[in-house]
């Protein structure tokens, strides 16, 4: 029942065929994050995604530029952003295999396989982290949810928030051993611009003991000075079902003081740390979430984040050929606790979050 | 046995300022009205002086020690820089990076190294050079 939901609702939509928007507006990925044992906030973050931009002026074409993101954290960060050749990423609509280069997802009985194969060079993703894991998703899929940005503006999301990863991961010279380790899922699609009038702050929490059946994921999207909130969900799950949705005016989420780190964030792309000099990066230190039923029933969520460490990823603005956006990676902690169809939970868990700056 | 990052460095600077004007155009426009007259001139560890600057609307590179900005740096330093391990702010402060110039040029020839690094980042052939660079040399 979950490897067919998965199927039928987890496809890759970009089309085959031809750009998928006229401006180049048009973006798709496929992100996973999954937790890493032996270290304190461990976590193995990956994305493969595609991207489009008009190049060439008014006359111009629209360009697909495929890229893989690597990071993961042990003691430290590490990772890194490789841009392959539009001939080299395959990913057919329908279908939920995406390859770019040496780089795999497959999805094959049930599960989805994700091979990271080192690059032969020291800018390659595969440089700093390799992988071959098996991912089986352990509950339902949620529907497409859908958000609108304003005018040509959309974003798409299918989740699910719990899977269990067994497999191995190389990061520099250690590798680590999953055996049915958590992990969590997105699929994003949609046409937006980054550095456009837009920002977000997602996260998922993985309970520190994997008999907890509860599962969460939140998400706020807002524009880009966050004065304007488009968007705001929390979701829950209780075994395989999503058993509560909470929506808008039933969240509220508090971002509280600023995460300071001894020594600079880990950026990549590398290079682009020269860009941004120093640790600000607009994380807070801790996140609280509030959610309550607005029909006036008995169902709630409460969720506490605190960051340990973060990350950032650099992204071109495609609005300002001189500014970047920066996708901030965050481990941490998050006590969750709350009551959803008359069952209460309380539980502490290991946690990521991504705060969208630019 | 693979050449030096420093002695290779000239050749790799001009593909890819070559590079920057044909596929990012708008930042090497950008470059070349901020950099204007202003010649730097990057000193490599043991390697000769290199003269960057703009003559007839292209990039020109080559060896000479006469400029408005001058940049001495080894080459620990330089690769570390390469790697994003150190930020050019962090290796002035280290003494890993020698500037020297009148104030308001440096503070172009940083505008202009900004400018740069936008173009690298949204150029994937300039990628694959700094790969390549990053693979081939030493």
């Amino acid at each position: 029942m979950i490897a067919s939901a998965v199927a039928k609702l987890d496809a890759w939509r970009q089309p085959v065929a031809g750009a998928a928007s006229a401006d180049g507006a048009y973006k798709e990925w496929m992100h996973f994050c999954v937790r890493l044992p032996g270290a304190q906030h461990g976590y193995l973050l990956v994305n493969l995604n595609v991207s489009e931009s008009k190049v060439g002026g008014l006359g111009g074409r629209v360009l697909r530029t495929p890229r893989l993101l690597a990071l993961a954290r042990l003691e430290r960060w590490a990772g890194s952003v490789e841009t392959f050749a539009e001939q080299d990423a395959v990913c057919a609509p329908g279908r939920l295999d995406v390859k770019l280069g040496r780089n795999a997802l497959r999805w094959r009985d049930g599960a989805f396989h994700l091979s990271l194969a080192p690059a032969a060079g020291p800018a390659g993703a595969g440089g700093d982290v390799a992988a071959a894991i098996a991912l089986r998703p352990l509950v339902m899929p949620t529907v497409t949810s859908t958000v609108s940005l304003g005018p040509g503006g959309v974003i798409h999301w299918v989740v699910i928030p719990r899977l269990e990863a067994s497999g191995w991961v190389q990061v520099g010279g250690r590798r680590v051993t999953l055996d049915r380790a958590l992990a969590y899922h997105d699929h994003n699609w949609g046409t937006f611009r980054w550095g456009g009038d837009l920002s977000w702050e997602w996260g998922f929490v993985h309970p520190d003991d994997a008999r907890v059946p509860w599962s969460v994921v939140f998400v706020r999207i807002s524009d880009g000075g966050r004065h304007r909130i488009l968007s705001t969900g929390a979701l829950v799950w209780r075994g395989e079902q999503l058993a509560r949705m909470f929506q808008n005016r039933e969240v509220a989420l508090t971002l509280t003081g600023v995460h300071r780190a001894a020594a600079p964030p880990l950026t990549i792309p590398k290079l682009a740390r020269l860009l941004v000099p120093g640790a600000a990066t607009g994380v807070p230190a801790s996140v609280h979430l509030d959610a309550g039923d607005a029909a006036g029933g008995g169902d709630t969520l409460s969720i506490d984040f605190r960051t340990d460490s973060k990350a950032r990823v650099a992204l071109p603005s495609d609005v300002d050929p001189f500014k970047l956006v920066l996708l901030n990676e965050s481990c941490g902690r998050a006590t969750v606790s709350g009551r959803v169809q008359s069952q209460r939970f309380d539980f502490d868990g290991a946690a990521m979050m991504e705060f969208v700056r630019g | 046995m693979a050449e030096s990052r420093a002695r290779a460095f000239p050749r790799y600077l001009r593909a890819a300022f070559a590079l920057l004007a044909s596929d990012t155009p708008e930042h090497f426009a950008a470059l070349r009205d901020t950099l204007g007259a202003l010649a730097i001139v990057i000193t490599l560890g043991d390697e000769h002086p290199l003269r960057v600057c703009m003559a007839d609307g292209a990039a020109s590179v080559t060896e000479a020690a006469q400029g408005e900005v001058a940049l001495q740096l080894g080459e620990p330093a330089f690769d570390a820089l390469l790697h994003g391990e150190l930020t050019v702010e962090e290796a002035i402060v280290g003494d890993r990076l020698a500037v020297k110039g009148k104030l308001d040029e440096v503070l172009i020839f940083l505008d202009a190294l900004h400018i740069w690094l936008h173009g690298a980042l949204r150029c994937p052939a300039l990628h694959d050079l700094y790969a390549r660079y990053l693979t081939d040399t030493r």
